[in-house]
């Protein structure tokens, strides 16, 4: 029985790379450098991670524009903080590699390291080369290549083609660097359960995981007994960093999960339906009573969001920085939390939901409704994107995989339904209720009911299946779960408090700290609010695909021309009219005054097709106006206001 | 003289000729002829000017002629005109025409001969002309020797080339001088090699050789070029004078680099950059000063000004000195009148209380003594002498005075909004509340109020017949109807609170007995206890926290989030009145609301205790009748299955008890102690509840694709048309319209097959355009794509340094063309390849 978890004791320090551009790179590898060698020295096992780092790091130089430059450098360093005892241990491969030989051939410029260091150098990179054949790059490569490249072969164009050729090109030099330095960066790997015998991963309990791991994610497993102020809801910064939750009968607490410790908490006597966080742990919303309130971290009250009503359910768009919500009236509001604007507020007039869910994939949003229905709604349109009917009874929860091609909901048929959103079919469908479901970063499915509940895993992401179970002591009603962020920890929130429970292959063991850094510092946060705000999406880019975004449109039917179009057109027309070619006729008949007159003829027809088309619309309201008044009898029609005609 | 001029040309042509041809051809005469006689007499006397070959000629003439008699002034017969000794004819000086071309036919005529023969021979032989003419070619130019010959005037043999210059010529007076031999020898072994030059080419042909030869050569230079510039071509940037350096451009270095050029800056520079300016600097700037200096006209200008300023100034006293003494009383009434218009445009608040209190201190003092109501001894007198009897004058003072007196004492809002203004606003119902007598004016005010709203309570709780026809019986209407009735009965209610509190205040504050309060009125049962019992509730789950308060609070919170739900199954079950009932789907269904629900309202009665509040009662039941009304309004709708219909009523059922919930948050509330269990029929519905969920969002499908591809039309004819016979009917519509309305259906089938949902029963996928989106998309291909395919995935790799190591981020994004600002781009060098 093994338990690795992602973020164990071995907690890998994590260097971000800043890949800034050329100018920085031997800066910037340099320090990398320090950082990764000093890291192994700490925690190194086997002398092969270190050799595999350097070499990934001369790779990297190797690929980079102006490996000289920085070639001197990096091997100063490597001579200093790779002991040559270490380097000397590999073993020697004798591969065949371009890349070497250029290797060798710049190797002559630095005159501080010593011959032997450069020998292994090669090796380390021959080493490399060879790991590089392995088809786990490869799938790597593919990942970083984002689709493939289109066929060139049929392109007549000859200089775009090479153009294209050339961009293809550099895509793939940077797949593949980009594919090699996975393997420096995202070294943890990610826990998981491993049965024995005749063992099953769902009979392990919470205490018997608990016995095996360490003293970190031990502290992960609590029970927060809060009887007094009702269900409660739970949400978690995207780094999972910090936790919020809210007792329904008006509790509201911050906590941060590193220390376990309350940032805030307080009460708002009043009923508190959802909260969830904003773009980071300083704000958060709270769907109140009446109205829906942002606080800050202190618990001040920073506004009160009227127009939103009596909200059920909030789903923060950080990308876009746009609350959304949904109310009794079952009216789904989006504000821009930047300016204050609301963006969008749209009936769903499908009945009142408490569903709404956010797909982190696109942002789209959600909402389950008492007819079975699920409706994807973006923030510019009044009309549901897709409308799905999913069960038969009221939907109670509905949860999307990070990857945004799956989606689970529950209904009250009894039934949890998996949906592959790429063909809107169901992939599976399970028996069982679900109050609330949630997908992890790595696609585990928690699916709970009463005081129960499952943990579902998958191989292939079709076919899921029971991984884990946990049941909450007897008449505890859960509200709410969810997945930390880049932890292998599940949150619950439940009628007597909340709990957190070890889950082991839920998160993601690699964060970027670009996207989300648990361990981020007071200044990290503040350039990362500011970066955030730059980088805020305009709420239309909101798109069932977002990689849609700057391809060709779709032009799906005949749309109704715009004035300019149709000024082009004719333009055009008169155009083709004035150069006619005049076919040369019997005498008499190719007068130079015929031919004028001929072509200001053709000229004119070619006007008035155009003329007729405008004017056919006021010709057509005019009459109808007159057969109006013409309606009337005759001794009533002097009574027409003359304001109509 | 012209005679004489013609005879000379004729003379030396027939010379030329002679001399040219040698033969004895005819010379025809022409012009006046003379008689031989005459001619003879002519010739005697003028023997230098004839030669003899004139008169052979003459001789050969046998033709007879017209002979002219020669004039009397010519034939010198009497000998009247002095001879003239000099027949050599001078040509004035300024005669220029001298290569005229005779056109004399004659001339012509031997010419013709000779060119004649000449033809024949070249025809013959075909060799050109001039090779038989030979030195007989002469140019037929008299020139006539106006100057002596000379070095400056080359006779005209030497023009002609008979006394041609030889290079022997050139070179004899060099004989004996060095390198004389030398020259000689070369000249004469170039005599010796004479050889024959080609002509050169004609131009235009020598210009299309160079052309062609330049034009291959320069191809081939080009071609050099080629791999350059299909390497430039290629490559994705181009780099422009890598190498060069700018140098730097900051300001300050710019700025240092600055020489004066024109007048003015050198002028500014010698100033600036002074010798003197520059050495007092250079000190403790003691010498600045004396660089001061100010000149004296300087000094007396500012001085002048400045007493001009004074003397002004001391005018300007003057003048308001003398204005304040003025005492003309409408002179200062206008001014004033000024002033205070100014004020009351700026609209000062204080100002303008200030007004307003004077106003008021001058309408109390007319009130208190009524100067304006006829009370002067003048008015008084006036009215005792009777008004009518008076003049218009008189009569008209008395009303302006009347007027004013009404325009004093007119009611106004006064300024300060006290109790005495507001009572004089209030209704007539309390006119006769005396200002003693306050507080219990007040209480029966409320008490008023109190009787009012129970009354209006009362009615509606008696009056909930709604209208069972007509407009008002309509679901909606009902409904509005009774939101309103409800909104109006809070509002009531509140009200009724409202008085009942501020009686109870009013009962401390005047130390009344509690019994006093509850004898007012055996209503008060109501509210009073309520009150008592609110605090005390609250005190209690506050004091109370062990298991049992908190259990039930709990336990009630989720019980009525059950009866939410079941209620949304009650809801939409109301509607389904004849579906098939499955036994086995009934019983599986029946335990996904069946079993919480059991549950919790067990354990509700267990819990169920002594706080069982009255209002909390009331709004239960009320909410139960509601329930009831809303059924009977079911039934009268029939059995109508709308999803907004049903979705409405969840909705404000939702809202109902959601009020319950919060509510309940405050601590006062547990309900449902009149909760019935559903019946059968109630729970097979809700079994059934989501079986007309697939019907319903059909139907929804079908109105979409209705709307965005509407059905054709039904073909119709007009009535009475085509209808007159049986054979008419029998045939029918015309098969056009037919065949049209066939068309329009194909074409709707095939549109709604294109849609991506078209095999997706359970899906709708919006085909509408989001027209904010869509300047996210481009509506053409760039230009250099033919494909959309190639441009979309040329499109799909992001760029940022986010998505990028930094070994390619720069080459993703570089520009096309990299160069340094401000240097020109040189045009391409070649370079050898090493």
């Amino acid at each position: 029985m093994v338990f690795p978890l992602s973020n164990g004791t071995d907690s890998t320090i994590h260097m971000r790379v800043e890949f800034v551009g050329a100018s920085h790179t031997r800066l910037l590898f340099s320090s990398i450098f320090v950082g990764r060698s000093s890291s192994l020295h700490h925690l190194s096992s086997s002398d092969d991670a270190c050799n595999d780092a350097a070499a990934a790091i001369l790779n990297d130089i190797a690929d980079s524009d102006k490996p000289d430059l920085c070639y001197a450098e990096t091997l100063k360093l490597l001579a200093i903080n790779l002991p040559l005892t270490q380097l000397q241990t590999t073993p020697e491969h004798t591969h065949p590699d371009n890349d070497s030989l250029i290797l060798l051939k710049r190797s002559q410029a630095p005159d501080a390291v010593s011959p032997k260091a450069h020998s292994h150098l090669v090796n380390f990179h021959k080493n490399m080369e060879i790991q590089d054949f392995s088809d786990d790059i490869d799938v790597k490569v593919k990942k970083y290549q984002r689709g493939e490249s289109a066929d060139l072969e049929g392109l007549k164009d000859k200089k775009l083609k090479g153009q294209l050729a050339n961009r293809e090109e550099l895509y793939k030099k940077s797949a593949n660097a980009a594919a090699k330095a996975e393997k420096w960066l995202m070294q943890t790997e990610s826990g998981l359960l491993e049965p024995e015998g005749i063992e099953k991963t769902w009979r392990f309990s919470q205490q018997s995981i608990a016995q095996e791991v360490d003293v970190a994610s031990r502290k992960n497993q609590f029970d927060i007994i809060l009887p007094d102020l009702g269900p409660y809801t739970i949400d978690y910064t995207s780094s999972g960093r910090y936790m919020l939750t809210a007792g329904r009968k008006g509790h509201l607490a911050i906590m941060d999960m590193h220390t376990l410790k309350p940032v805030k908490d307080f009460q708002v006597r009043e009923t508190v339906r959802d909260a969830v966080f904003l773009h980071n742990e300083l704000f958060f919303a709270a769907a109140q009573k009446k109205y829906t309130y942002i606080y800050n971290r202190a618990g001040t009250e920073l506004h009160c969001l009227k127009e939103h009503g009596a909200v059920l359910k909030l789903q923060f768009l950080k990308n876009h920085f746009l609350l959304s919500s949904i109310n009794k009236s079952s009216h789904l509001r989006y504000q821009d939390i930047t300016t204050g604007q609301i963006v969008g507020n749209y009936r769903t007039a499908l009945g009142r939901s408490d569903v709404l869910q956010l797909n982190p994939y696109n942002s789209v949003i959600t909402s389950g409704h008492s007819g079975g229905t699920v409706c994807m709604w973006k923030p510019t349109t009044s009309t549901p994107l897709i409308k799905i009917l999913c069960h038969h009874g009221p939907v109670t929860a509905i949860s999307f995989h990070p990857n945004g091609h799956l989606m689970a909901t529950s209904g009250m048929d009894k039934k949890i339904k998996i949906w592959d959103l790429r063909t809107y079919k169901t992939l599976q469908t399970l028996p069982g209720n679900a109050k609330t479901l949630s997908f992890s970063q790595k696609g585990l499915l928690a699916a709970s009911t009463g005081s129960f509940t499952q943990i579902l895993q998958t191989s292939d992401s079709s076919n899921y299946n029971r991984y884990m179970i946990h049941t909450m002591a007897k008449g505890y009603q859960i509200n709410r779960i969810q997945f930390r962020p880049y932890e292998d920890v599940l949150g619950i929130g439940h009628s007597m408090g909340f709990s957190s429970i070890l889950v082991p292959g839920s998160g993601e063991p690699n964060f970027d700290s670009w996207v989300a850094n648990p361990f981020e510092t007071v200044k990290e946060r503040r350039e990362k609010e500011v970066r955030v705000l730059l980088d805020k999406l305009p709420p239309e880019s909101v798109m069932l695909d977002p990689t849609k975004v700057g391809n060709m449109r779709e032009v799906k039917r005949k749309e109704k021309k715009t004035k300019a179009e149709v000024e082009e057109e004719k333009a055009a027309a008169v155009a083709a009219a004035k150069n006619v070619a005049v076919k040369k006729k019997t005498k008499g008949r190719s007068k130079p005054s015929k031919v004028a007159r001929k072509k200001q003829e053709g000229i004119e027809n070619a006007k008035r097709g155009f003329v007729e088309e405008n004017e056919g619309r006021d010709n057509k309201k005019k009459q109808k106006r007159i057969t109006e008044v013409n309606e009337l009898p005759i001794a009533l029609q002097p009574f027409v206001s003359k304001k109509g005609k | 003289m012209a005679e004489t001029k013609r005879k000379k040309t004729l003379a030396s042509t027939n010379s030329l000729k002679r001399r040219k041809g040698g033969d004895k051809e005819k010379n025809w005469k022409k012009g006046p002829h003379l008689p031989n006689a005459l001619q003879k007499e002519l010739n005697s006397l003028n023997p230098t000017n004839r030669s003899d070959e004139e008169i052979h000629s003459d001789e050969d003439i046998d033709v007879y002629e017209y002979e002219e008699n020669i004039p009397e002034e010519e034939s010198k017969k009497n000998r009247r005109y002095d001879p003239v000794d000099n027949f050599e004819y001078e040509l004035p000086k300024d005669f220029e025409d001298e290569d005229v071309a005779s056109d004399d036919d004659e001339e012509e005529k031997g010419d013709s001969d000779e060119e004649k023969h000449a033809r024949m021979l070249q025809d013959i032989t075909g060799l050109p002309g001039d090779a038989f003419e030979g030195k007989k070619k002469k140019k037929d130019v008299v020139v006539f020797e106006a100057y002596p010959e000379s070095e400056y005037n080359p006779s005209r043999d030497v023009l002609d080339g008979d006394g041609r210059i030889t290079v022997d010529d050139l070179l004899n007076p060099l004989h004996g001088k060095p390198g004389f031999s030398k020259i000689r020898k070369d000249v004469q072994r170039m005599d010796k090699k004479s050889m024959s030059i080609q002509p050169p080419l004609p131009k235009p042909q020598q210009q299309k050789i160079d052309r062609r030869s330049a034009y291959v050569y320069s191809k081939k230079k080009l071609h050099e070029y080629e791999a350059l510039v299909k390497k430039n071509r290629e490559a994705p940037t181009i780099y422009f004078d890598e190498d060069i350096d700018v140098g730097y451009s900051t300001v300050g270095a710019i700025a240092a680099e600055f020489r004066p050029r024109t007048e003015f800056e050198k002028k500014m520079d010698s100033l600036i950059n002074g010798k003197e300016l520059s050495e007092a600097h250079k000190g403790d700037g003691a010498r600045l000063l004396e660089l001061n200096k100010v000149s004296l006209e300087d000094v007396k200008e500012r001085q002048d000004r400045l007493s001009k300023m004074r003397n002004l100034l001391f005018r300007h006293e003057l003048k308001a000195k003398r204005i304040k003494h003025i005492k003309s009383k409408t002179y200062r009434r206008l001014l004033k009148k000024d002033k205070s218009k100014a004020t009351e445009i700026e609209i000062n608040p204080e100002a303008a209380k200030e007004l307003a209190e004077k106003e008021e201190f001058k309408r109390a003092e007319e009130r208190m003594t009524l100067k304006h109501k006829n009370t002067s001894k003048w008015a008084k007198r006036i009215k005792k002498r009777g008004v009518d009897v008076q003049d218009d004058g008189t009569r008209a003072a008395i009303s302006e005075q009347l007027q004013q007196h009404a325009l004093l004492t007119r009611k106004r809002n006064s300024m300060h909004d006290d109790e005495t203004s507001s009572s004089d606003d209030s209704t007539e119902d309390d006119d006769d509340i005396s200002g003693d007598e306050d507080d219990a004016s007040k209480l029966k005010l409320l008490e008023n109020g109190k009787n009012r709203t129970l009354e209006v309570l009362g009615e509606d709780d008696d009056d909930n017949d709604m209208p069972k026809s007509g407009v008002l019986s309509l679901p909606f209407m009902v409904r509005g109807q009774k939101k309103k009735k409800e909104a109006a009965e809070e509002e009531a209610r509140l009200a009724f609170q409202d008085y009942d509190s501020s009686l109870k205040q009013l009962d401390g504050d005047e130390d009344f007995k509690d019994s006093a309060g509850g004898s007012l009125s055996g209503r008060k049962v109501y509210g009073g206890a309520q009150k008592k019992q609110v605090p005390q509730s609250k005190k209690k789950v506050k004091a109370n926290t062990d298991n049992y308060f908190d259990n039930t609070d709990s336990e009630e919170e989720e019980e009525d989030d059950d009866d939410d739900t079941m209620d949304k199954h009650g809801r939409m079950t109301y509607t389904q009145k004849d579906v098939n009932i499955d036994p086995n789907i009934l019983r599986e269904e029946s335990e996904i609301g069946h079993d919480p629900l059991f549950k919790s309202f067990d354990d509700i009665d267990k819990d169920e205790g002594p706080k069982i509040k009255y209002e909390v009662s009331l709004s239960a039941t009320n909410s139960l009748k509601k329930k009831r009304n809303r059924k009977d309004c079911n039934q009268i709708k029939g059995k109508k299955s709308q999803v907004a219909e049903v979705a409405s009523d969840i909705e404000e059922h939702g809202d109902d008890d959601d009020e319950e919930g919060g509510g309940m948050v405050d601590g006062m509330i547990t309900s449902g102690t009149d909760y019935e269990l559903p019946s059968q029929d109630d729970l097979i519905r809700r079994a059934f509840a989501g079986d007309d969920v697939e019907e319903d969002f059909e139907m929804s499908k079908q109105e979409i694709l209705n709307e965005e591809n509407p059905e054709p039309e039904k073909p119709v004819l007009l009535p009475g048309w085509g209808q007159w016979t049986h054979i008419q009917k029998k045939r029918g519509l015309p098969s056009w319209m037919l065949a049209e309305h066939e068309r329009a259906k194909k074409k709707r089938d095939q549109d709604l097959n294109r849609r991506p949902d078209a095999h997706l029963k359970h899906v709708i996928i919006s085909q509408k355009l989001d027209k904010k989106a869509e300047k996210l998309q481009t509506k053409v291909l760039p230009y250099p794509f033919k494909d959309k395919e190639h441009f979309e995935r040329s499109n799909r790799m992001p760029l940022g340094p986010e998505f990028n190591p930094a070994t390619t981020i720069g080459s993703l994004n570089r520009p096309d063309v990299v160069k340094k600002p401000g240097v020109s781009i040189k045009p391409i060098k070649l370079r050898k390849h090493h």
